[in-house]
């Protein structure tokens, strides 16, 4: 009996390695399917109301009119959910995001969580939904807050390209530090000329990170004021930050590239 | 010796005849047929000589160039242009080409241009859900 037990014992140790090495799947993307699913319970229901909806503007019977109400209560529970599922989603990529401060993180999980709580609050007035005119009602309150939850989901999505490129400034930054340190500490090993012309690198180098760091703080006013008049209004503004970050990327790029001669005129002695 | 110039004589002004006036002009005297002699005749001067020799040969060339048979050209391979890599000149490596700081960096500087053209700035994942808004009950 013992040694059954032992046996057992030895075989769980034995497979404790692979259990734990099996890849466990990130919040976010169990966010991102649970995300699907709702938009694909959207989708239904939304069809299945606007069959409802033709079927009552066409006959006008009561039976008609209540499977419209019902397929439209059904209908608005399942966008606000789909909505909440979106916002958990972009919760969760905050969490996972390793390049904004704590801070940044918090402002935007802030503003997801109020977010958060007017969709409870009006999921909350939907069973007590009793006609079709009290439908229309609870559905303008979502109606004339959707700007407000659209510029907060913009400038969210926002938030998180500045953390992916704070990711690789902060990469940029260490091996600027790295390269200015080597120089330094090796200056004497090479000519003058060659000196001048590791300078000159260095100098194009500080320039386009500075390009960089201009670029980022104009993406970040951008992004703290993104409003607009119409949802068009908002995309159109957040369409501008993203062709922004493209430019700041572009400057890292270009000073990455510098910092590849700085590379090679170190390499060589002539 | 005094030499005497002449000048060209003007054309003297002939006196237009009047439209209307007077009787209509004699049609002009019909030309004889040429017969096989005049032919001969004519020929037997030396441009209708020399024009029969290139009428003659004019008509043999034509008839050598289509009835000659092409002679198969011989295909002469074209050389293909051998491709020399111009040689590289021989740096001489810095004394701090095989430091491990300089290699660091080295790799360093590679894995972020490696990083930054893979980098996608946008998740695409996070594009919002597009909703239909209004109930658009008919009032």
């Amino acid at each position: 009996m013992r040694r059954v037990l032992s046996g057992i014992v030895f075989l769980v140790l034995l497979a404790l390695p692979a259990l734990l090495a099996l890849p466990v799947k990130a919040s976010s993307q169990q966010a991102y399917q649970d995300y699907l699913y709702q938009l694909d319970v959207y989708r239904q229901t939304h069809t299945d109301f606007q069959v409802a909806k033709n079927e009552y503007e066409k006959f006008q019977s009561l039976t008609s009119e209540s499977t419209a109400l019902a397929k439209t209560i059904t209908m608005l529970g399942a966008r606000d959910m789909l909505l909440k599922s979106y916002l958990f989603l972009l919760n969760e990529k905050l969490n996972e995001d390793r390049g904004l401060s704590q801070t940044e993180k918090q402002l935007y999980q802030t503003v997801i969580g109020s977010e958060v709580k007017f969709l409870a609050e009006h999921a909350g007035r939907i069973p007590s939904i009793g006609s079709l005119e009290d439908a229309t009602v609870v559905s303008r309150e979502l109606e004339s807050h959707y700007i407000v939850l659209h510029a907060s989901l913009r400038r969210t999505i926002a938030g998180l390209v500045l953390g992916n490129l704070a990711i690789q400034s902060r990469q940029f930054d260490s091996i600027v530090a790295s390269a200015k340190a080597l120089v330094g500490a090796n200056r004497g090993a090479f000519a003058l000329d060659k000196q001048a012309i590791m300078d000159r690198w260095m100098l194009q180098i500080d320039n386009k990170r500075s390009l960089y760091q201009q670029k980022i703080n104009a993406i970040t006013s951008a992004n703290t004021k993104l409003t607009g008049n119409s949802l068009d209004d908002i995309d159109r503004n957040f369409t501008k930050i993203l062709k922004d970050a493209g430019e700041a990327k572009q400057y890292l790029i270009e000073g990455t590239s510098y910092m590849g001669e700085l590379i090679t005129a170190l390499k060589y002695q002539d | 010796m005094e030499q005497q110039t002449t000048l060209p004589q003007q054309p003297t002004p002939q006196p237009t005849p009047p439209l209307t006036s007077g009787p209509p002009p004699a049609p002009p005297p019909p030309m004889p047929p040429i017969t096989p002699i005049a032919l001969l005749d004519r020929l037997k001067s030396p441009y209708g000589l020399t024009a029969g020799i290139l009428l003659l040969l004019v008509i043999g060339s034509l008839i050598f160039a289509t009835t000659r048979k092409p002679v198969p050209v011989p295909i002469v391979p074209t050389p293909t242009p051998t491709l020399m890599p111009t040689p590289t000149p021989v740096r001489q490596p810095s004394a701090i080409a095989t430091q491990s700081a300089f290699l660091s960096l080295e790799a360093s500087v590679s894995v972020l241009i490696s990083d930054l053209n893979t980098l996608t700035l946008q998740d695409p994942s996070l594009s919002p859900p597009v909703l239909d808004l209004p109930l658009g009950f008919k009032q």
